[in-house]
């Protein structure tokens, strides 16, 4: 069986990490991506022996290099101002992946999705849009507006209360927010059960916004309904849900390596044709297999220190 | 002022700067940030030779009466370098503003020295924001200031006389292949406020192939002389490093600290953080620093140094702290035309 078709049955049907298939999938990747190999080198780990070993690959390399193994027939570009952004590029072959993370992660089960992120068709380069568009193949996907702003917002509260029990509203944590105040402002709510999952980042609210604060604020909307996150990123092909309790929760092909406080350092099977073992900024706290995101950390300019870049 | 007053006034100074010691040594001084104690004990030392310094030479041009200090937020010992200049130029009065990382430090040197020279200078301090400190630079005569381009920028848009103090970094250039003592030198100038202060070495430019084991057990052991910063956030600095690895032959990692080898000059601003360039020649070094001509503090070098640079401090290694007396932050700059840059 070639390792393709070895990391999918994984990614269907695994109930512990494999850190055997990792290291295929490590080497693999090393003899594929000159990049990968170069970095690996540099920190004095040209061959991975163990997993503990594995140096995680910065996200930020996504905005500065192409990173594929073969022929990319398309990208993906993170949210985030011109010159940097991320651009993950994918064939028909890593989208198969993508595909099968995406539905076995998905942990609800719904006859039908309300949108609020544009489809696949107008947002061509939304990875976000690529994955409802994949779970259309497990229900109904209604696709609300076709922009991530909300233009019509008297028009999309009509269509939010015309959502009826079981189905699941997806949306951005931003769309959450104005739709929510909106809500209040005219006295108007849905009492429908209903799950809501909104897509975390809150960069875009202009201040940190604590989550619990967020669905404090969108209860008063949608007192009958239950709240959920999604975690996920242009440069993972696997995503996170909130089922634990409000945390996050990790799965065996997409496994989190951080140890009580720091860094995302995760290692993601359905990344098999970038790079599998990715840090990200984001500073994270463990618990047992879930975890919370606390935040994007970011050093800051001081003084009179040259800053370089 | 008459000249009879310098001395005095510069003698009140000093016993403030001693007790300040003192106090700070038995750690009794508040900061927000844990400082490296070594590091701060010893400049506050050579700021008080530099005061007897002062008081043997000290001459008395007059200068404004009212000067506002923003103080930088990467070193805490800016304050204690300006202070004596302003009490010998006849400055009556002085607000330092306070950076957001650290509030308390220079607030209680500056109480100490409130006590002390009650009577001759009214000296005031807080942390504003931006717009408070713009607000407040009106009732000023003179504004000194350090920090970076943007900061500059607004400054000229203040109709007041200013000296501002632009961004700058220091290297070194090793010729000769070292014993353990010089790269234990070496770390100390790279880990000296966490390689944040304009004197701090952030590249160290050689011919020499250098040995990993003996640079790691040198910084090894300066990093417990010099541990830390309270703020230092090693998996922020890990990550800038890291984005920076592929233009890097070799990367080292210590406890608290990385060591970048590389054959180019690679721009990277984070803490604890070496980046050694290998070089052939001293034409191959000009070259390389050439582009950042404007921007360089301080070199420590053990022989050849391009001289066209704007530093203003050269040492030798382990030194890059400790500028002589009578440095003042740029080429250029003297006691008698501190104060008097009128860019307005």
């Amino acid at each position: 069986m070639d390792l393709h078709q070895k990391v999918i049955e994984y990614i269907e049907s695994s109930t512990d990490f494999d850190e055997a298939l990792a290291l295929e999938v490590i080497q693999f990747q090393m003899e594929n991506i000159p990049l990968y190999a170069e970095f690996l080198r540099a920190l004095g780990r040209p061959k991975i022996q163990k997993i503990d070993d594995l140096p995680f690959f910065p996200v930020d390399f996504f905005k500065k290099y192409g990173i594929i193994v073969g022929d990319s027939e398309g990208y993906f570009e993170s949210s985030g101002t011109t010159g940097n952004r991320s651009r993950v590029l994918y064939h028909r072959r890593s989208l198969e992946l993508y595909r099968a993370s995406a539905l076995r992660s998905f942990p609800f089960e719904v006859k039908e999705i309300y949108s609020l992120v544009p489809s696949f068709n107008v947002a061509e380069h939304s990875s976000l849009s690529y994955m409802l568009r994949i779970f259309e193949e497990k229900c109904r996907v209604i696709y609300l507006q076709e922009s991530y702003e909300i233009d019509d917002m008297k028009g999309i509260a009509d269509k939010i209360l015309g959502v009826k029990a079981g189905s699941l509203i997806f949306l951005t944590s931003t769309q959450l927010l104005r739709l929510s105040e909106y809500m209040a402002e005219c006295h108007i709510k849905s009492e429908e059960r209903i799950v809501i999952v909104e897509t975390g980042g809150y960069k875009a609210l202009n201040r940190p916004y604590i989550r619990t604060e967020l669905y404090a604020a969108a209860r008063a909307g949608f007192p009958e309904a239950e709240f959920f996150s999604e975690y996920g990123m242009t440069e993972l092909f696997s995503q996170f849900y909130s089922t634990c309790g409000g945390l996050y929760r990790y799965t065996p092909y997409s496994k989190v390596f951080t140890e009580g406080e720091g860094f995302l350092r995760v290692f993601d099977f359905a990344n098999l044709y970038t790079i599998s073992g990715l840090l990200v900024p984001d500073r994270i706290k463990m618990k047992g297999e879930c975890f919370d995101v606390l935040g994007r950390s970011v050093d800051e300019e001081r003084g009179c220190a040259f800053t370089f870049g | 002022m008459r000249k009879g007053d310098v001395p005095l006034l510069l003698d009140k100074y000093l016993k403030a700067l001693k007790e300040f010691l003192q106090d700070y040594s038995s750690g009794e001084i508040p900061s927000d940030v844990k400082y490296q104690d070594v590091l701060i004990s010893n400049i506050l030392q050579g700021c008080i030779k530099c005061v007897e310094n002062f008081k043997i030479r000290s001459s008395c041009v007059v200068g404004p009466e009212k000067v506002f200090v923003f103080l930088p937020g990467n070193v805490p010992v800016v304050i204690f370098q300006i202070f004596p200049i302003l009490l010998i130029r006849g400055v009556r009065e002085v607000f330092f503003k306070f950076p957001s990382r650290e509030r308390s430090f220079p607030g209680s040197f500056l109480s100490y020295v409130t006590r002390n020279l009650k009577n001759e200078m009214e000296v005031g301090g807080a942390y504003l924001t931006h717009e408070e400190s713009f607000r407040k630079i009106t009732g000023y005569d003179f504004v000194i200031a350090f920090g970076g381009g943007e900061f500059e920028r607004a400054l000229t848009e203040v109709s007041k006389p200013y000296r501002f103090f632009g961004p700058k970094f220091s290297f070194g250039v090793l010729w000769n292949q070292p014993e353990g003592v010089t790269l234990e030198k070496i770390a100390f100038d790279v880990l000296s406020f966490d390689t944040r202060g304009c004197l701090s070495m952030r590249y160290l430019f050689t011919s020499q192939k250098l040995d990993e084991e003996l640079l790691l057990h040198a910084f090894s052991k300066v990093s417990k002389l010099l541990p830390p910063e309270s703020d230092f956030d090693i998996e922020i600095a890990e990550y800038e490093v890291l984005k920076n690895s592929l233009d890097a032959v070799r990367i080292l990692k210590g406890r608290d600290f990385f060591i970048l080898l590389s054959n180019r000059l690679i721009e990277i601003s984070s803490p604890r953080t070496l980046v050694i360039v290998n070089i052939d020649n001293a034409e191959e070094l000009d070259s390389l620093i050439s582009p950042y001509r404007n921007n360089i503090q301080g070199i420590a070098s053990d022989g050849y140094y391009p001289e066209f640079t704007s530093a203003s401090h050269i040492a030798v290694f382990g030194n890059l702290q400790f500028p002589p007396c009578g440095w003042y932050f740029e080429k250029g700059v003297t006691l008698d035309n501190f104060l008097e840059v009128c860019n307005v």
